[in-house]
């Protein structure tokens, strides 16, 4: 920073002034430095057929060999379509859940119903996948499991779940909203409560209808917060919870079409063929990609509500 | 405020959905626990139950007979957790605090600088070469420290956000007239009246120390240095390569389907435990790390 | 804004750099540095004569590994070996089987110093096209010539060879696999049933039968979805795809595709059909349960495995948590590259002196002191020689308690040095010797496949296998209606590509080896 050329007399005293400010941000900076900046050098290896030897800088180039093999596998389009399908789905289908319940919760009566009620929305958010994984098991083993007893129960012939693709979208939604619903929904209690209580005040004098309200006051103040929650998951479209398309269906064959997704995809490849160029590949495809969609939702909401922007 | 019958209905409507839902939410959690002090026998052949046929503490007597070992594993996690979340909450509010301030120069660069490290990363093998070749935290425990410090750059966003917003800036101008250091100010304007907020991040960086299970599989094979978490995915794991290559070297390494029920609920009892008291802190976490930025 | 932020940036890197540096000086001391040139190797070997050379050795277990102590504790004892002989020290660690695809890899890519390592066979020829391991040819002849005398023949001990590279000294023990059934015994004496005649899947099938009536609320068989079908004599010539292979490999060397042979169709048609009668276990296709579990809480009557060695029914009885069983074998021992050969031990890309590495190995694998302290630990402390010669816990330890006792000579360099153990037989490593050589050699024993040049082939093979292998062998789905399925999906992924490329270099090293 010394190095600065043409030092006015008033920058100089300036940059004296905030010299401490920055030592305050230094720590955290070099730690991102090594932690996060340091290994994206890694990102070159998309580009060359990496060995021990030769290491990130000396192996061979081999120009975007890597993406051929991503773009070249007949899998991909499915996986894709698993990737981004899966996300959007999520997205909306935790958004319904979260408004809905949200206004539910904010609608209930007693005290301590309502605070219960919020507050077990989030206990599903505390607890690690691998557990997650555990208790979908218990319900869907197809010996053990709850959803097979009752079942024969009812006298209906059990279903191997682990091999039946047919209804992992809905189970893996499920446990998706399951452990992630409450997070969106916690956020738009908040805003409710937000709400100045003499709107809905004048819309019940007006002789305006529960839904009415809902419809007309409610929603349109959870607008800005429902763009904020989708602007942060855009960002992650071509990522997914690794221990949730892994785990939690065991990485079971048979179910394949409906699970596999990129991240799935690359781990795979990387057991049974330890090919790191393509595995950087198609991290450095996901970071570009998700990096130019918040880039582009960010400018898109910068320009519709300035205040929702993330930077 | 008086309510109309239509309020009322829709009022106990939205009590019986709420409690319905909360069910949903609860019943995995008791399944899991019933499963755990569920005798073996019937577990398999009669299927997990609510009301199982035959109950059976044998899980729970083996932890408590193994108890150096899970201990052992508690403690490592514990510790992890307390000094990781400290410094985690130290490394955000160094940062944080002068990104909140409108009058920094370069504050854009700085963000900029800390959002791209959320979208972009360069991977396993790069990273594991530089904390393996360069800091060797292999096996030690820094290892389930390190790579966590900053697991989320978003966190500091939060702060600084919450700062920008809570703390009048008139409080900074007044001190910085009395000649108050910026470190000063930090320590007795930033830091108090910052509170709510970092409490919040020390509760997400606690839980997500507390889960992590990924940084011990790739950095940690001493057992001695075990989180809870992997040591739940080891035993797990290793029954797979067992029976893929049909050789144990001592009888009785298998830990039945209960065993391994009642290690995940011991291993998540703690946060269910003190999951009440800190249900506000989530809350206010998720609602200020979607306020505009 | 720019030039700010390029200021930073510099910055930033110089802190960084500092500060890497400073780390790295203080791991010289430790004499740690993975970055040594040629140079530096240079100044160490002058030095060699004052300063022992430490050779990292990792080991894995299908368990968790003793504590730390317990480990420097039985290093230290073999240092007081190694020193003297070698001038070099052991540096022991222990990886669970759990971690093992996740840590060794991600070390070995890393270019991590480990010298010498477990390594899954399997995994050897594409560790070589990605230069995670040396070729061991150049050290073999000239560091470990008593090795390659440790083994029944020079053929055995190169087995791990793709293409002239040998990766890996494999591990001693049973070079065979052998079709083998196993049954409960108190079923079979309940019922006073004698197994001894059965020999094919029809017998087994009609025993079944018989059982099942005798125990309707039984599963007859605990399958297994992580195998191939157990009763299929095959070589699988190195690959993983599981479906490439020679069958009668003792007179043939013709690579076919299993799934489209009649043995394959009639391993799915059986379990297909007693999976139908609900004699197997319905998530078998799925489960991550151990099939030793049911045999174990008794809800089992069999299941099939290809170990028929001599330590089979004890080790299997241990798998199930001592229950009683009675082994019956279905056909002869086989032996070929993949089942003389499941684990082997490597000297990594990164070791900067494997010279010195092949040299403990040679050390290591001959050496009863250091065998018996690798395996059992120190003597006095973890276990002590009883009258007859065989070894024993000290009194008042147990298996709960003691410090140090791996029991896995099966996954060690060479157990065959080792003293056994009081609970089995005093003989035992004569018998497995013994046994070995009864077995019938597969015509391609030593042949590993190099995928390298159908690498894309055989990714995609492998995603298609995933879809159908677990559930065909276990008869979870009709094979009638999968097989073929299966078999045009593996066709438009590419596996008549796979078959002939392994069939011109199996005929390349037919021909080399004539």
């Amino acid at each position: 920073m010394t190095r600065q050329k043409k030092p006015l007399r008033l920058r100089a005293q300036r940059f004296k002034n905030y010299l401490p400010l920055y030592l305050m941000m230094l720590p955290a900076f070099i730690y991102l430095f090594i932690n996060n900046y340091l290994p994206l050098s890694g990102l070159v290896l998309a580009f060359k057929h990496y060995t021990v030897q030769g290491g990130i800088w000396g192996s061979e180039n081999v120009g975007f060999q890597n993406f051929m093999f991503l773009f070249q596998n007949k899998d991909t389009a499915l996986i894709l379509r698993n990737t981004l399908g899966y996300n959007l789905l999520f997205m909306v289908v935790n958004m319904v859940l979260g408004v809905t319940l949200a206004i539910l919760i904010t609608e209930i009566g007693n005290q301590r119903l309502r605070k219960l009620a919020q507050s077990s929305m989030l206990i599903p958010f505390v607890v690690s996948i691998i557990i997650v994984s555990y208790m979908v098991r218990a319900f869907l083993d197809p010996q053990a499991g709850l959803l097979n007893t009752l079942l024969k129960a009812m006298g209906k012939n059990p279903i191997s779940w682990y091999d039946t693709s047919g209804p992992w979208p809905y189970i893996l939604t499920f446990v998706n909203a399951w452990k992630g619903v409450g997070y969106g929904c916690i956020l738009y209690i908040s805003s409710i409560m937000g709400i100045d209580p003499t709107l809905y005040e004048a819309a019940r004098l007006s002789g305006a209808s529960k839904l009415q309200t809902i419809r007309y006051i409610t929603l349109p103040f959870l607008k800005p917060t429902v763009i904020t929650l989708l602007l942060l998951n855009l960002g992650r479209i071509f990522n997914s919870d690794f221990g949730l398309f892994f785990q939690v269906p065991q990485n079971s064959g048979l179910i394949m079409d409906v699970t596999q997704t990129l991240d799935t995809f690359i781990y795979r490849g990387l057991i049974s063929l330890p090919n790191i160029g393509m595995t950087a590949a198609a991290s450095l495809l996901q970071s570009c990609i998700g990096f130019m969609l918040v880039i582009a939702f960010n400018a898109l909401t910068r320009k519709m509500s300035r205040e929702n922007a993330i930077f | 405020m008086i309510k109309s019958k239509q309020d009322k209905r829709f009022e106990v409507f939205a009590s019986v959905v709420m409690v319905i839902v909360m069910f949903i939410i609860i019943f995995p959690f008791v399944l899991l626990f019933i499963s755990s002090i569920t005798e073996e026998k019937t577990l398999l052949i009669n299927g997990y139950s609510i009301f199982p046929e035959k109950l059976s503490l044998a899980a729970y007597e083996y932890i408590w007979n193994s108890r150096d070992v899970i201990f052992r594993a508690y403690a490592t996690t514990v510790g992890v957790t307390v000094i990781g979340t400290t410094l985690h909450v130290l490394l955000v509010a160094l940062v944080a605090y002068p990104l909140s301030l409108r009058r920094l120069p370069g504050k854009s660069v700085f963000n900029f600088l800390l959002l791209f490290t959320i979208l972009f990363n360069g991977g396993l093998v790069p990273t594991y070469m530089i904390y393996t070749t360069v800091f060797h935290i292999k096996d030690t425990y820094f290892a389930l420290l390190v790579p966590n410090l900053l697991f989320s750059s978003f966190n500091a966003i939060i702060v600084r956000t919450y700062l920008r917003t809570n703390v009048p800036s008139e409080l900074y101008e007044s001190a910085k007239i009395d000649g108050a250091s910026e470190f000063r100010i930090f320590r007795e304007i930033a830091l108090p009246l910052g509170k709510p907020i970092f409490v919040t991040v020390a509760v997400f960086a606690g839980l997500n120390y507390w889960n992590d299970w990924t940084n011990g599989l790739y950095y940690v094979s001493d057992s001695a240095k075990y989180s809870i978490q992997q040591m739940l995915n080891v035993m797990v794991k290793n029954i797979q390569y067992l029976t893929q290559f049909g050789r144990a070297p001592t009888s009785g390494s298998i830990p039945s389907v209960g065993l391994r029920m009642a290690i995940a609920f011991v291993a998540m009892l703690p946060i269910l435990i003190i999951y009440p008291f800190l249900t506000k802190y989530f809350e206010k976490g998720i609602t200020l790390g979607s306020v505009k930025g | 804004m720019k030039k700010l932020l390029s200021l930073l940036l510099v910055a930033v890197l110089l802190l960084g750099l500092v500060a890497g540096c400073s780390n790295s000086s203080q791991n010289d001391t430790a004499n740690n540095d993975s970055q040594g040139t040629t140079n530096d190797s240079d100044t160490q070997n002058d030095t060699n004569s004052e300063e022992p050379y430490q050779v990292n050795m990792v080991i894995t277990l299908p368990a968790t590994a003793p504590d730390a102590a317990a480990i420097e504790r039985v290093t230290a004892a073999i240092n007081e070996i190694t020193l003297p002989a070698l001038n070099m020290t052991l540096s022991l660690e222990v990886v669970p089987y759990s971690m093992y695809l996740e840590q060794i890899p991600l070390r070995l890519s890393s270019g991590s110093d480990m010298d010498i390592f477990t390594a899954f066979s399997a995994l050897g020829p594409s560790w070589i096209n990605a230069g995670y391991i040396i070729d061991m040819n150049d050290y073999l002849d000239e560091y470990g010539p008593d090795i390659i005398d440790t083994y029944a023949s020079e053929d055995l001990a190169r087995v791990c060879s793709m293409d002239g590279f040998l990766y890996g000294l494999p591990v001693h023990k049973e070079i065979a696999q052998q079709p083998t059934i196993f049954f409960r015994t108190d079923i079979l004496e309940k019922h006073n049933i004698d197994v001894s005649n059965i020999k094919t899947l029809a017998d087994v099938d009609a025993l079944f039968e018989e059982v099942s009536k005798l125990e309707p609320d039984m599963w007859m068989l605990a399958a297994d979805n992580t195998a191939q079908g157990k009763t299929i004599v095959a070589d699988f010539l190195g690959t993983t795809t599981a479906s490439t292979c020679v069958l009668n490999p003792e007179s043939s060397t013709e690579v076919v595709n299993l799934i489209a042979s009649d043995e394959f169709y009639e391993w799915c048609d059986y379990n297909h059909k007693w999976f139908e009668k609900g004699w197997i276990n319905p998530g078998a296709a799925s489960d991550t349960e151990s099939y030793y579990t049911y045999i174990a809480s008794g809800q089992a009557f069999a299941f099939f495995s290809d170990y028929g060695h001599p330590l089979s029914e004890s080790d299997q009885e241990a798998n199930c948590s001592g229950t009683d069983l009675t082994m019956v074998q279905m056909g002869e021992p086989y032996c070929n590259t993949g089942t003389s050969a499941v684990f082997c031990y490597c000297i990594g890309a990164g070791s900067k002196d494997p010279a010195k590495a092949m040299q403990m190995l040679n050390l290591i694998m001959t050496s009863p002191e250091i065998m018996n302290l690798l395996n059992w630990g120190e003597e006095g402390v973890d276990y002590v020689v009883n009258e007859d010669g065989l070894l024993d816990f000290p009194e008042g330890v147990d298996e709960s308690n003691v410090g140090y006792h791996l029991n896995a000579g099966w996954i060690l360099p060479n157990q065959f040095m080792c003293t056994p153990w009081c609970t089995s037989e005093p003989d035992i490593y004569e018998q497995i010797q013994a046994y070995n050589e009864t077995a019938v050699v597969s015509k391609s024993l030593g042949f590993v496949f190099d995928p390298a040049a159908v690498a894309d082939e055989v990714t995609a093979v492998t995603n298609v296998r995933s879809k159908y292998y677990k559930a065909l062998i276990v008869g979870a789905v009709d094979p009638d209606e999968y097989i073929p399925m299966y078999l045009e999906e593996m066709e438009a992924a590419g596996h008549q590509k796979i078959i002939d490329e392994i069939q011109r270099q199996l005929d390349e090293f037919l021909a080399n080896k004539a």
